[in-house]
């Protein structure tokens, strides 16, 4: 029997010998141009980082040949980022310009450094997941085609971060991004009354709601799902295949801006709503990537340096935001949740546009 | 001690996967036994699992256990 | 031309500047059968709308009970080599470092065995190994273990804890947040591989406040590296920066939040005592400010995505603690927490879910902790004030009921 619990392979074995001499006696960093970083040691000795981009949904083949070209250049070492970017780390600047020749011949993106759009975390979508709203894959590439260019240069006011994920489950955590596109269902799942009596146990499937809206048919040997209670979720699906949440025609994305993560400056922030929804149009999803491009191109055009897009609202306030996006606001921007009253207006100050 | 322990957790799970529901939770079987401690009967359970005669059944997000003869087909 | 090809859809998606990964599922399916029937069951996705994957509540490999996620295709009959396809979780080596020979390994392994389509990496941090069917999810986990890969977490379990590059490669760390991440991921097998939590329970550590794995708001415990005492500038490489034509006053003295800076166009100067240590200035003079010598973490709980009672960040329970290996006092207070998260939570109730519940003042009181101004952005407005049994002066000779 091989051995369990043996955790993680020891991650020491894994630093390139620059950084395991000058490990947590790093002095300052440059980015020496877009995608390329120098990390200098009190040593005076420093490490070079070429930053690519990655449909992060990789085969085999195509790792083996991250692994060849980090054998040619990075003696082996090389790292991801918690955006999925691959990161080359060498230790000789001279073959930084030969690496990115051949990670360019082979269409890496090299970018993703300071003030740009790095890599849009995401979930699995329609390739993996069971209760998606969207895709996750496809939204991203298309999106990432149209903003290319704002990956491998700096030219934002400060870092924009995208998140997707397909449902509101959110397992890609998107909830505090710049800009998320946020996958959701807006119909109640549909127990099919001749199946779940046969795939499905009741009380589990009662009990899997975690808002109380699936009630038992024990007459019927089946359930009833409570339209006003039900937020989405698909947990109910998960225990009974036989009642599915997917609507094809009224599925679709929702697009937040604002959050952060970071403490720099302001606190970390959530996203706000500020498109409700848009149609499912594979396979290149034209209405989320007009949007996104608006979004982006507004607040380039009109933050100050440094500001955040959440810092940049803020400033200018919501009603701005609404009329130089151009974006229609709507009931639905309007919180009924939990804690909706904290977002109401409680002042006379505003902006008429 | 603990095979008794043992036995009373099974005992528990056949009353009651005796309707229709055979999924519990870790915190369901905890309160069936109150008077005993928690890791304990956690304890207990890791071993009816390693033994299979428990069995976890995972949504991917939430873990649930059932006895191994109410595992669904595939 | 006519396009003779089965899917028409997704070959759009091979278009455009950005990586496809409609490429590398077609550069998969040329070996694998597995990935030729996820690529044609994709395309009817992308031509219905729809997804068509069934969950199946399989957990994977003798003794674990989690790190695989089962699925199953709800077309079986058009997609027989997808019938199953499951995901397999393989912790990562903290930080995503890797040598060649590693992901060489990972990748034969998973030739062998799945699909050949991965994830670097799935947004829990592990790497992903996607799809197989379950008569190889043992034999896959075998050669893993023998290569010496483990799985990550997966259900009511402790996630793959995660934590930025750190003392790696980034003058900013104040903690090692490699080595805690790999010390807890070690210390906490148990508790990642045998569910017995209420539910999921996350830790990401972030070596300092930018936060780079998004601690504060992904993870129910969170660590970010911070510091005492002052900044410590360097005027010569303060006066490089404004020659070399950064605008001190407008970008790094107006943006700063608590406005405890100073530039006269000679000298900078800090009011230590008013900086919250949100990293601005020395973000973007990295060469001249250094953060304070005495290093450590604010801990903080809670965050969560929304499902059930919507997102939360973390909130600050610890405003300072030393970390220094083997790091027994955060152990501690991990196990506390998780030990009074347990014991009240109902199934399916994150922590920061709980605390709202039952609130912090009880939680503080469980755990052991001070209450200190640092939690707070402000005290409370409403009058509702509990107070202990013990702080209530009662009649001599009458007990408390």
């Amino acid at each position: 029997m091989p051995p369990t619990d043996i955790g993680p392979p020891d991650y020491k074995t894994m630093l390139h010998p620059v950084i395991k001499s000058n490990y947590g006696k790093w002095r300052y960093h440059e980015i020496l141009k877009p995608g390329v970083l120098k990390h200098v040691a009190e040593s005076g000795e420093a490490i070079y980082t070429v930053r690519a981009g990655s449909p992060r949904l990789l085969s085999t083949d195509r790792i083996r040949e991250i692994c060849d070209i980090a054998d040619k250049y990075c003696d082996g070492y090389l790292r991801f980022t918690s955006r999925n970017n691959i990161e080359f780390l060498l230790d000789d600047p001279r073959k930084i310009d030969s690496l990115i020749d051949e990670l360019e011949t082979k269409n890496y993106p090299i970018g993703g450094t300071g003030h740009s759009i790095s890599n849009v975390v995401h979930t699995q979508g329609w390739v993996h997941c069971h209760t998606p709203a969207t895709d996750a894959s496809g939204p991203v590439k298309a999106v990432m085609d149209e903003l290319y260019d704002y990956f491998t240069e700096m030219k934002l006011p400060a870092h924009v971060r995208i998140a997707l994920a397909c449902c509101l489950n959110m397992c890609g955590a998107v909830h505090c991004s710049d800009i998320a596109i946020l996958g959701i269902h807006r119909t109640v799942p549909k127990p099919d009354n001749s199946l779940v009596p046969n795939l499905c146990e009741i009380p589990t499937t009662v009990a899997s709601c975690p808002t109380g809206a699936v009630r038992g048919d024990m007459k019927n040997k089946t359930v009833i799902v409570d339209e006003d209670k039900c937020m989405y979720c698909g947990n109910c699906y998960t225990v009974c295949p036989a009642m599915p949440i997917a609507d094809p025609s009224n599925d679709g994305i929702s697009i937040w801006v604002g959050g952060k993560v970071s403490n720099a400056r302001s606190a970390p922030m959530f996203s706000k709503l500020v498109i409700p929804y848009l149609p499912n149009n594979p396979p290149r999803w034209p209405e989320v990537v007009q949007a996104v491009k608006n979004i982006v191109e507004v607040y380039a055009a009109n933050a100050r340096k440094h500001e955040r897009l959440g810092e940049w609202i803020e400033r200018v306030g919501w009603e701005r935001f609404f009329t130089l996006t151009g974006i229609p606001f709507t009931d639905k921007h309007i919180d009924d949740f939990d804690m909706a009253i904290e977002t109401f207006r409680t002042s006379a100050q505003f902006k008429w546009r | 001690m603990k095979d008794d322990l043992k036995e009373r957790i099974v005992e528990l799970f056949r009353q009651k996967s005796k309707g229709e529901k055979h999924f519990f939770y870790i915190r369901d079987v905890v309160k069936w036994l109150p008077d005993e401690d928690r890791r304990m009967v956690q304890d207990a359970v890791k071993e009816l699992l390693d033994e299979e005669i428990l069995k976890y059944w995972s949504t991917g997000s939430t873990t649930y256990l059932v006895l191994a003869e109410h595992y669904p087909k595939e | 031309m006519a396009n003779n090809s089965e899917t028409p859809l997704l070959d759009q998606l091979e278009e455009g500047r950005w990586p496809s990964f409609v490429k590398e599922i077609k550069q998969a399916a040329q070996k694998k059968p597995m990935a030729e029937d996820l690529l044609r069951q994709l395309e009817l996705s992308y031509k219905e709308k729809i997804g068509h994957w069934k969950h199946g509540g399989i957990v994977g490999v003798k003794g674990y009970g989690g790190g695989v996620i089962g699925r199953y295709s709800d077309r079986p009959d058009l997609f027989p080599n997808v019938q199953a396809f499951h995901t397999l979780r393989v912790n990562h080596p903290t930080g995503w470092f890797y040598k060649t020979d590693a992901l060489r390994t990972l990748c034969d392994i998973w030739d062998k065995h799945g699909s050949g389509l991965t994830n670097l990496h799935g947004s829990t941090g592990d790497a992903i190994l996607l799809g197989t069917t379950t008569e190889h999810l043992q034999p896959c986990f075998d050669d893993l273990s023998n290569a010496g890969f483990d799985l990550g977490g997966s259900g009511s379990a402790l996630r793959t804890p995660s934590a930025c590059v750190g003392p790696g490669r980034c003058e900013w760390a104040c903690i090692d947040s490699l080595d805690i991440c790999n010390s807890l991921t070690l210390e906490f097998q148990d508790e990642i591989h045998r569910p017995m939590f209420p539910y999921k329970f996350k830790i990401k550590i972030s070596a300092c406040a930018n936060d780079c794995v998004a601690a504060i708001a992904r993870a129910d415990l969170t660590v970010i590296g911070t510091w005492k005492g002052n900044i410590r500038i360097d005027q010569k490489e303060v006066a490089a920066y404004a020659d070399s034509g950064l605008d001190i006053q407008k970008e790094v003295c107006n943006l700063c939040p608590t406005h405890c800076m100073t530039w006269n166009g000679k000298e900078l100067k800090i009011y230590d005592e008013d900086c919250t240590r949100c990293m601005h200035c020395i973000n973007l003079m990295p060469k001249a400010l250094r953060q304070g010598e005495e290093k450590g973490a604010t801990i903080l709980i809670g965050a969560k995505a929304p499902i059930v009672e919507g997102a939360l960040l973390s909130w600050v329970i610890v405003p300072f603690m030393k970390m220094e290996p083997p790091y027994e006092e955060l152990k501690d207070l991990i196990i506390k927490i998780q030990d009074w998260w347990s014991e009240n939570a109902r199934s399916r109730e994150r922590l920061g879910e709980l605390i709202k519940r039952m609130s912090m003042r009880k939680f503080l009181r469980a755990v052991g902790l001070p209450p200190v101004p640092q939690m707070i952005k402000a005290p409370r407005t409403n009058p509702y004030v509990f107070f202990w049994p013990e702080e209530i002066n009662r009649p001599e000779g009458k007990e408390e009921k």
